[in-house]
């Protein structure tokens, strides 16, 4: 059997890549509160949780402006969606072995 | 039951749950990011079945056997539902990109923008026809055929853009209903496109809706 990413195999984080993976193309960014309003995550948790997907190289949060208004961007990084891929291919072939 | 096999067991529930969870996760974005989508479809399904059934309903050009309307109150309601079906899918496109940055916000504008420029070609395409002696029982047939084979096109191009095969088959649908109703011809074909085109739309827009109609999942890796 082989192990599931531990980075991706927790709730909180399962749900922020599935999002980015399903709303992002290659080289497209989303905003903070974007991410949020799709996830319905407080600030703080969502905060949390990115910052362990980005310690691990899976996102990346880029600082920016809009006018004057500060403005957070996440973008899903190459390594980030081949491991999402891999963990749900590990999740499939876990269930079907258990058949 | 030993301690390995209890230990297999409690994997394989929390690898049920965890894939149960991306599943939901994945059609809650989906219905959030298609929501204005849906709603476009919504409006479009309606401007169709007004329209439509103005032009079936309209004295000379129709073929509406309880009531009839003036022709050119039957176009003029017509080409306004048809205008405000577009304005609506600017500004929808142009609301769908708020929040996201990239490749992506590009193609959709020019996709966008694609449905307005094809659609006044269309239009001058035909009226071109007409000014060098088109009859106007080929008019009839022709200005609503191109203007939904058009439809279905960019139904057709949206699709391979969002990878979505519903709006592939929506797109399919809407080619096929310009066959159909150019066979069956006029004024029959003004109540087909009243009717069939509006009933697929409400179709895929409810299953948008519901977040049932996914994108392709990419599964190479």
């Amino acid at each position: 059997m082989s192990d599931l990413n531990p980075v991706i195999h927790a709730p909180a984080r399962l749900r922020i890549m599935t999002t980015l993976d399903e709303s992002l193309a290659d080289g497209d960014q989303v905003t903070f509160p974007s991410v949020q309003k799709l996830l319905g995550m407080t600030a703080g948790n969502l905060t949390t949780h990115l910052a362990k997907l980005e310690a691990a190289g899976y996102v990346e949060v880029t600082k920016a402006f809009a006018g004057r208004k500060p403005v957070t961007y996440i973008a899903l990084t190459h390594a980030g969606r081949d491991a999402f891929h891999t963990y749900r291919k590990d999740l499939l072939d876990l269930l079907g072995g258990a058949s | 039951m030993n301690v390995e096999s209890r230990s297999a067991d409690d994997s394989q529930a929390s690898a049920a749950d965890m894939l149960a969870l991306m599943e939901g996760q994945r059609r809650s974005v989906r219905a959030k990011l298609d929501r204005r989508f849906s709603v476009l479809l919504v409006v479009w399904a309606a401007a169709w079945a007004i329209g439509f059934f103005a032009l079936w309903s309209g004295e000379r050009i129709g073929g509406n056997p309880l009531f009839r309307i003036p022709e050119l109150t039957a176009w003029l309601i017509f080409g306004s539902v048809m205008v405000a079906g577009i304005v609506w899918s600017i500004v929808t496109g142009i609301l769908s990109g708020r929040g996201f940055r990239g490749v992506s916000r590009l193609s959709g504008a020019l996709y966008g923008w694609s449905w307005s420029v094809s659609m006044m070609g269309a239009g001058l395409f035909t009226a071109g026809l007409q000014r060098e002696g088109m009859s106007d029982e080929l008019a009839a047939l022709l200005y609503p055929g191109l203007f939904v084979t058009l439809v279905g096109v960019l139904y057709l191009t949206g699709a391979a853009l969002q990878r979505s095969p519903a709006q592939f088959a929506l797109g399919c649908v809407m080619i096929l209903i310009v066959v159909i109703a150019t066979y069956v011809g006029t004024p029959t074909h003004y109540l087909i496109y009243a009717t069939a085109g509006p009933v697929a739309m409400l179709a895929v827009a409810a299953l948008q809706l519901r977040g049932v109609l996914p994108a392709l999942v990419e599964e190479s890796q």
